[in-house]
């Protein structure tokens, strides 16, 4: 074996800094709501079982 | 053959078909079969978007990369990071909401009902990129099966091929969506399993991480080094080659359907993004150490590997007892079945809903629908395989003309559907014409990235991605928008103050919210004299 090699600092900085920027802004973005107090107006309409399917389970019934 | 690790992949097969088994009790309709009713859970949804996601290019392709590039294939990692990160802030809450009110079932179903276009042009033109690049898609994922299986249980690339699609249509087929994501999730909980184990045992074996860089650095001193060695523009060229797949994400159907299946917007904010970019990490990382330090082993002779992408599997067989080799080596087919499984479903949505159902308008029952898009599942898969048992199948080139293809037919109408209200039906028409044109030209001329010039390296749908976007801006920007098309954006995506955040204070504020509006309508439309 020849001499002992490691990583540069940059090769250290382009494994590690993307994952931590990466999982920053996934903690930005997964608070984001908090972070504001705000968040998209879901209604019944968007969170709706899908309406066939109703339809079908009553068809069913019936 | 080597019975333990036929066992081992025996037990796995049993897993899928229960599976299998389990979700047809749930399929009775069109809307269940391609997207499990729009009610799968945030856990299952996540993990099964990254296990569409990640193919037979995360266990095979990518530490092959690493094995021969060395440090610099990690800019692929960085750009996977990044595209799944587009995609999760993006992309995946606004395109629930929009697929929820529009109740869009396929990507061409919410293109359609969000701009607008009644002359179908746009279901067709979908329709076409969907047929004609998801089915090099599943053929590619058929052939990395038939090398996995020839080379884990020695039988011809062929036989390898034919059990792939043997197992993939036939749990396709029995179970649809529900089959699809639950045998997802099982798959990307194999995978990590597999990326997060193999990369510790070859270090341990490496006698340490620095030595393990030493033998690697010994041997060739470039693959140390965050760009290959290349300096200056060179080495901007050589990262953005690498990284530039993030733009193709925002454009795969089978990785975006995921996102319109969730059971609620908000559950893809919290806890989705976390599920979806950790494991990300951990898989990305274990894929390049895994081919990275894998060649230290080589180096020392521990191992010998005739083709580089069969680094992991050849890791697995020379660290584990065989019995446990035949689950691990079902990881990397998991990768490969978990990619193609979803594929092959899009393709026949495509065919079937789209097609069949939408443009042709053929009438028929639920239970018809759902027999249709299962004979389609069936058609299409021959046609796969049949590419796929061509001489010499190129995987890699026939993924990257994929990705790039639905890239960009897909990413620049989807992204600016749910960002830019001004976006027009022309737009999207002419822009995804511009779209499936050049790409066919261009990958068939040139092929799948520039081969000279400054941006040789750089993959073609890199470049044709921003044509694209450019084009479908200035033809909507030309045209007009009926208000409303308009009207339906800006209230879709109108936020309300969270109080508290607890299930009441939200519910309180919505209603507020709703009494605010009809009051600012009276005030505005002055209807109290």
């Amino acid at each position: 074996m020849g001499d002992a090699m490691g990583l540069s600092t940059a090769g250290w900085i382009e494994i590690i800094v993307p994952v931590i920027i990466g999982l920053l802004i996934m903690l930005l973005y997964g608070y984001w709501d908090k972070i504001t107090h705000k968040e998209y107006y879901i209604d019944d309409d968007i969170l709706a079982y899908d309406e066939e399917l109703v339809k079908a389970v009553k068809e069913g019934e019936k | 053959m080597n019975w333990g690790l036929f066992i081992g992949f025996l037990l796995y097969l049993i897993i899928l078909a229960f599976i299998g088994w389990w979700s047809n009790k749930f399929t009775k309709n069109e809307s269940q079969y391609y997207i499990g009713g729009r009610h799968v859970h945030i856990v299952a949804a996540s993990l099964s978007d990254k296990a569409s996601d990640f193919s037979g290019w995360l266990m095979l392709g990518y530490p092959g990369s690493a094995f021969k590039a060395g440090l610099g294939a990690i800019w692929a990692a960085i750009g996977c990071l990044g595209g799944t990160l587009l995609n999760w802030t993006m992309m995946a809450v606004r395109l629930r909401i929009y697929a929820g009110k529009l109740k869009s079932i396929t990507i061409p179903d919410f293109l359609e009902a969000r701009v607008k276009d009644h002359t179908k042009i746009i279901r067709f033109l979908s329709g076409l990129f969907i047929l004609i690049f998801m089915t090099a898609y599943v053929s590619a994922q058929f052939a990395a099966g038939g090398k996995t299986f020839a080379a884990a249980f020695d039988v011809s690339y062929e036989w390898g091929a034919a059990i792939t699609f043997i197992i993939l249509v036939a749990y396709v087929i029995v179970g649809g969506f529900f089959a699809v994501v639950w045998t997802d999730v099982f798959q990307a909980l194999l995978m990590v399993t597999v990326l997060i184990v193999v990369p510790f045992l070859v270090v341990a074996e490496a006698g340490g991480f620095d030595n393990a860089l030493t033998l690697i650095g010994n041997a060739d001193p470039t693959k140390l080094d965050p760009f290959g060695g290349a300096v200056g523009l060179a080495a901007l060229v050589f990262a953005i080659g690498y990284a530039s797949w993030i733009v193709g994400y925002i454009g795969q159907p089978h990785i975006q359907t995921r996102f319109m299946a969730a059971r609620d917007p908000r559950e893809l904010r919290r806890p989705g993004i976390f599920i979806s970019i950790i494991w990300t990490i951990l898989v990305l990382w274990g894929a390049f150490f895994g081919g990275f330090l894998g060649f230290a082993l080589v180096q020392n002779g521990s191992i010998s590997v005739s083709d580089p992408e069969q680094i992991i599997p050849t890791l697995i067989v020379h660290f584990t007892p065989p019995l446990v080799a035949g689950i691990l080596i079902s990881g990397i087919i998991s990768a490969v079945m978990s990619t193609a499984d979803s594929q092959l479903l899009v393709a026949a949505s495509a065919v079937g809903r789209d097609y069949i159902h939408k443009i042709f308008n053929y009438e028929t029952t639920q239970k018809q629908m759902v027999n249709i898009g299962r004979l389609v599942v069936f058609i299409l898969g021959i046609i796969a395989l049949w590419f796929a048992l061509r001489p010499n199948p190129l995987v890699y080139g026939m993924v990257a003309t994929a990705w790039g293809g639905l890239g960009v037919g897909f990413g620049p109408p989807l992204i600016l559907s749910l960002w830019w209200k001004r976006i027009t039906k022309e737009g999207i028409i002419v822009g995804m014409i511009y779209g499936l044109i050049s790409e066919i030209y261009l990958e068939t001329t040139i092929g799948w990235s520039f081969t000279s010039g400054p941006l040789a390296g750089v993959p073609i749908f890199f470049v044709n991605f921003f044509i694209t976007l450019f084009v479908i801006i200035i033809v909507s920007l030309l045209t007009k928008p009926p208000e409303e098309v308009l009207k339906t954006h800006r209230e879709l995506f109108k936020k309300v103050p969270l109080e508290g955040g607890t299930k009441e204070a939200v519910t309180e504020a919505r209603a507020k919210s709703q009494v605010e509006h009809v009051a600012e309508h009276i005030v505005l439309n002055a209807l109290i004299p």
